[in-house]
């Protein structure tokens, strides 16, 4: 009896056991297989962008202290150097289909601090040419210079960026993107799709945007795209597109970026925009058009929304072999009464018009020249800002 | 074996001005398992297609005749080709292209790597020629 009861329980524990046994077993056989990985080949280029220059400002020279202000502030005589952008820039190229890029800039402000920041950290996936799929931060693909034109001083044909496509637009996305292309007679059809963690201002961020870094804290995501046309042949050199995008943005109150549970203002922002860039043999252009349609997201009837428009025109001709002058108009008219622009340091309604020449000294060189002047609009009586760059621009 | 290479882009690349231009023929070529046609060769050598049937593409560049392929295939200087591959690589991060002395070595290097294709001054065998310019 007693030899059957314990019979009977280590068929019991046999039972138990022999399944568990079992299972472990095939966890380590699983794990062995499991953890067998491709090896793949890595490579890392490297480059480094850097620039330095003189920079000078008339004196008398004024800005406006918002968009809806209608006074000015002399704006301080300034005559120097400057140390510009230094641009640390990778490619991880991690076996055949897993794309890197990976970009930091020290800078210095107008306040004479120095930023390190990372610019772009985006891992992604090349299935093929059809599709790309990006994650991380990267350049808003909107227009054509955000992401050609971004940073790295000696790639750029002038020495200044467009303001409007810097300081007033989302120029950055944290999220996830996805690009293409594919082929339509001798050319070719390209888009962007991409997603993101929605932006925002705060004391912290001095009136520039915040694309929120660390997972969005106001339950909105910006969303947008970009469709082109790239020429062939006989348009080779030819980029035509269009392009939207839509975001709930809001004007945070806290003194830290850590939260923004008190939103001083909120926008629905909706821009849509169209350009042209062409860039062959002698001459380089590239026009962009924005317009906004923002929605007040504090209206109780949830009616208003408020129209601006921006947009600029660059031309350069190389004139002869390595000196390249160039040209641009840009010109804004924000809403007075949009919360949006009315949140950014950089939200006001201008006019610039900007003279300069590039000379190339090789190919990884450049010395460029600009002038620049910029006239504040609402603001009645004021001197323009005039000022002149120099700068000397590296790659390697 | 995990292999990590690390290089200074312009350097690597290896891109140099040809001294004495060659006028010849330029045979454009590709590995004989990678079939493409000379318009998607073409966007391949300015990075635009990086894939063919899903299989990456590997771009030689031929020191000796870059000038020359430059201008005569895509109707370009060789300083403005290599200012259009930095600023591709720095807006999309493309794979970059690799860059050979001469036609013994883009040879060699295109017959052995699948995906690999280049560009040599003598009609090649053991290659696909995808267009004599």
């Amino acid at each position: 009896m007693e030899k059957a009861a314990v019979n009977s329980s280590e068929f019991k524990l046999r039972k138990h056991i022999r399944p568990a046994i079992l299972l472990a077993a095939l966890l380590g056989l699983g794990s062995g297989a499991a953890w067998a990985t491709t090896e793949v080949e890595v490579t890392v280029p490297v480059q480094v962008f850097a620039d330095v220059g003189y920079f000078a400002r008339t004196k008398g020279a004024a800005t406006t202290t918002s968009n809806t202000s209608t006074t000015a502030t002399a704006t301080p005589q300034r005559n120097g150097a400057f140390i510009g952008t230094l641009t640390l820039f990778a490619t991880p190229q991690i076996g055949d289909h897993v794309r890197s890029l990976l970009e930091t800039v020290v800078e210095y402000n107008a306040a004479g601090t120095a930023a390190l920041a990372v610019e772009r950290a985006q891992i992604g996936y090349a299935y093929n040419d059809k599709a790309t799929v990006w994650f991380g931060r990267f350049h808003t693909p909107y227009g054509f210079f955000n992401t050609a034109y971004h940073h790295g001083a000696q790639l750029t044909p002038s020495v200044t960026l467009p303001t409007l496509i810097r300081a007033a637009m989302p120029a950055h996305t944290v999220g996830l993107w996805m690009n293409g292309w594919t082929r339509t007679g001798s050319g070719k059809m390209t888009y962007d799709v991409y997603s993101g963690n929605a932006t925002r201002v705060t004391p912290a961020t001095s009136g520039t945007i915040d694309p929120n870094h660390n997972a969005e804290n106001n339950q909105n995501k910006n969303v947008g795209f970009n469709l082109g046309y790239n020429g062939g042949d006989a348009l080779q050199g030819l980029r035509v597109g269009i392009h939207a995008f839509t975001g709930k943005f809001t004007e945070c109150t806290l003194a830290t970026t850590s939260a923004c549970s008190t939103a001083t203002t909120q926008t629905r922002v909706k821009m849509y925009g169209a350009y042209a860039h062409y860039d062959k043999n002698d001459l380089e252009a590239t026009v962009e058009l924005y317009h906004y349609k923002n929605k007040d997201l504090d209206d109780p009837a949830d009616t208003v929304s408020h129209g601006s428009s921006a947009g600029f025109v660059q031309v350069g001709y190389m004139v002869v072999p390595d000196v390249m002058p160039y040209a641009r108009l840009e010109k804004t008219r924000y809403n007075t009464a949009d919360a949006y622009f009315n949140a950014l340091s950089k939200g006001r309604s201008y006019r610039m018009d900007v003279l300069g020449v590039r000379y190339n000294l090789n190919t990884n060189a450049a010395l460029k020249a600009e002038i620049s002047r910029t006239d504040s609009y609402n603001v009645a009586g004021i001197s323009p800002a005039k000022e002149l760059r120099l700068q000397y621009a590296i790659r390697f | 074996m995990y292999t990590l290479k690390y290089s200074l882009l312009a350097l690597s690349l290896g891109f140099t001005l040809s001294v004495s231009a060659t006028a010849g023929d330029i045979y454009v070529i590709s590995n004989s398992a990678t079939k493409l046609s000379a318009a998607e060769a073409k966007d391949a050598f300015l990075g635009e297609q990086q894939f063919i049937d899903g299989k990456p593409l590997v771009i030689v560049n031929n020191a000796e005749i870059t000038d020359d392929f430059t201008s005569k295939v895509l109707h370009m200087g060789t300083s403005g080709y290599k200012l259009y591959w930095v600023k591709k690589s720095f807006r999309d991060g493309v794979k970059l292209p690799i860059t050979k002395s001469n036609d013994a070595e883009v040879l060699n290097a295109v017959r052995s790597t699948v995906g690999a294709i280049g560009y040599v001054t003598s009609q090649p065998s053991g290659v696909n020629i995808i267009q004599k310019y």
